[in-house]
């Protein structure tokens, strides 16, 4: 009796502790919508009117359109979908290697995958910039694309985790069918490892679309920023229309939600993909 | 023989395919890491702004950063949120994991409000933060202050309080972690928990005896993961400083932390040397506290071992 006594307070506690983290983490995304809405004179208003009226949608398709922010939002998706591509596919030829070939000092070769991903970029980060800057790589999305072509460490350790876990059979099968070693790569390997391509594609566009120190560091024309820089303009202190950045805050956040309800389906799979190690 | 002969013949195709395969990850190595790396050590010595050429300057460059409060702060700053984000990540982090795991009621929404907002751009969230904390008596905090009776704060450009609107952005980024802990948590064989239970064990007791040992791994790969981000931190300093007019990095430096130090040096400027060294600074530190984290979980672990036995 007392022991279901003190499951049902638990679990009031428990209920009562995630609501009140819900709701702190929501309040500010309510804040700025609400705001977003609003006329800087609505904004600067004691107390907040936390329904307004009128309510100005017409500010989204303003700074949608009038000011352009869908060039920011293209950017970034073709940044990012490039991202996903390159990386992904090397990678996962790269893993291939690792996993299903013998020679020699691969396992030292893996080690240093592994230790290259706990290093932080902000060593290299200079003579890479003095180095794109002197082939004239500047201004153009090769210094962000380019380097994907030779596999991400952390993809690599990833897909060959899940590729040494797949049999080794079917492949051995092809082989002695006649099948090289790219087709069996391609056609064997591949659809077998849905699950850990579609995660890394996942992360690598999420990384893609998050990072803001390789395109301010590459890019100064504004046109071509992505999202997360281009935002930063918008905050500039020259733009004296308060809730209008407000406004591209949100337009920022509503591919974040696309984005979560996309990775739903896949993203338990894929945090035990992660789990492995 | 002549089966002896191809089979060794498979065996060097074997090599040669391997070491093909995996080539572009060790010419990216050596052309985007080694190479780098030592052009980035020999900067450190030279004086260079891109206009003239490097010139040989010995150690000044160490002695110029070293020497300079700014560093100081940066590397003050950038310690409070690694180890203030690290200790949310990890032990509400984990908490919150266990707690999601029970399947209560809500679970799911509660698990999809934590989770979404650590997928939103950092420049994005640090501008959503700017009217929450900023804005002076217009700011949602200070009127939330104000309703409460108590004073208005300036939490953005007080130096020494501007730091921590940045520890206290990591609640919005908890889920990343969370959804790691809660697979890791899930994964565990079920019959552990059982034993537990026969045991008399309450529900904070299988928190302590099973869910954490059996997390080890995956707290330690996060813990590894999350103060590398910590010392990388950039996107949300440095959107909290542009609403300065200033152009730096945030008032009397209170946002400066070590990669936006080096940004300033590198491209603000123009001070390649000291920047180069800022960067080792980050490279030595991150190192050093991963080493530290390895030492301490191996310790844990074994003394786990030596308890189930």
């Amino acid at each position: 009796m007392r022991h279901k006594s003190g499951l049902l307070a638990s679990k009031i506690f428990i209920f009562s502790f995630l609501a009140l983290l819900s709701f702190v983490i929501l309040v500010p995304f309510a804040y700025l919508f609400t705001s977003s809405l609003k006329t800087n004179a609505q904004y600067f208003k004691i107390p907040i009117e936390w329904i307004p009226s009128p309510a100005l949608w017409s500010n989204y398709s303003y700074v949608f359109v009038e000011l352009k922010f869908y060039v920011f939002m293209w950017n970034s998706t073709f940044l990012a979908a490039s991202s996903v591509v390159l990386s992904v596919l090397s990678s996962s030829l790269i893993a291939y290697g690792f996993a299903r070939f013998k020679f020699p000092f691969r396992n030292g070769m893996f080690i240093i995958v592994i230790a290259t991903m706990m290093l932080p970029g902000q060593v290299t980060m200079l003579p890479l910039f003095i180095y794109f800057k002197s082939i004239g790589w500047l201004d153009s999305y090769k210094p962000l694309l380019v380097p994907q072509l030779f596999g991400s460490a952390y993809l690599i350790f990833l897909i060959r985790q899940f590729y040494i876990t797949l049999p080794r059979e079917i492949d051995e099968a092809a082989k002695i069918d006649g099948c090289g070693y790219l087709r069996i790569w391609w056609h064997v390997i591949m659809p077998q490892a849905k699950p850990v391509l579609i995660v890394s594609a996942l992360f690598t566009f999420l990384g893609s679309w998050k990072d803001v120190f390789g395109p301010l560091i590459y890019l100064s024309d504004r046109s071509s920023y992505p999202l997360a820089v281009g935002l930063l303009y918008f905050t500039s202190p020259t733009y004296n229309a308060y809730t209008l950045i407000l406004v591209a805050i949100v337009i920022a956040l509503i591919p974040t939600l696309l984005f979560f309800v996309l990775s739903q389906k896949y993203l338990n799979k894929g945090v035990n993909i992660a789990n492995l190690k | 023989m002549g089966s002896g002969r191809s089979k060794m013949g498979i065996e060097r195709r074997e090599k040669l395919a391997g070491l093909l395969l995996v080539s572009p990850w060790m010419a990216g190595f050596l052309l985007f890491g080694i190479f780098p790396m030592a052009v980035s050590g020999y900067l450190t010595f030279v004086k260079w702004d891109f206009l003239r050429e490097p010139r040989w300057i010995g150690l000044s460059n160490f002695e110029g950063v070293f020497r300079n409060p700014i560093f100081y702060t940066a590397l003050k700053n950038t310690l409070i949120i690694t180890f203030g984000s690290s200790l949310i990540y990890l032990v509400l982090g984990v908490v919150i994991a266990a707690m999601l795991a029970k399947d209560y009621l809500g679970a799911n929404v509660f698990r999809a409000i934590i989770f979404l907002p650590s997928l939103v751009i950092g420049t994005a969230l640090a501008s959503m933060m700017q009217p929450v904390f900023g804005n002076g008596k217009y700011g949602l905090l200070n009127q939330v202050l104000n309703l409460l009776g108590l004073p208005y704060q300036s939490w953005l450009t007080e130096p020494g309080q501007a730091v921590w609107v940045i520890v206290a952005m990591s609640f919005w980024f908890l889920g990343s972690g969370v959804i790691i802990y809660l697979a890791g948590i899930k994964g565990i064989d079920p019959s552990y928990f059982e034993a537990a239970m026969i045991d008399g064990a309450n529900g904070l007791q299988q928190f302590y005896k099973v869910t954490i040992p059996l997390l080890t791994p995956v707290l330690l790969f996060q813990s590894i993961m999350g103060i590398i981000g910590g010392l990388q931190v950039f996107d949300l300093a440095l959107t909290l400083a542009s609403e300065f007019k200033t152009g730096g990095m945030g008032n009397e430096n209170s946002l400066a932390t070590l990669v936006f130090y080096l940004y300033t040096l590198a491209f603000r400027d123009y001070n390649m040397g000291s920047a180069a060294v800022v960067g080792w600074t980050i490279f030595i530190v991150s190192l050093l506290l991963s080493l530290v984290i390895f030492r301490l979980s191996k310790k844990f672990q074994l003394f786990g071992e030596e308890e189930s036995k």
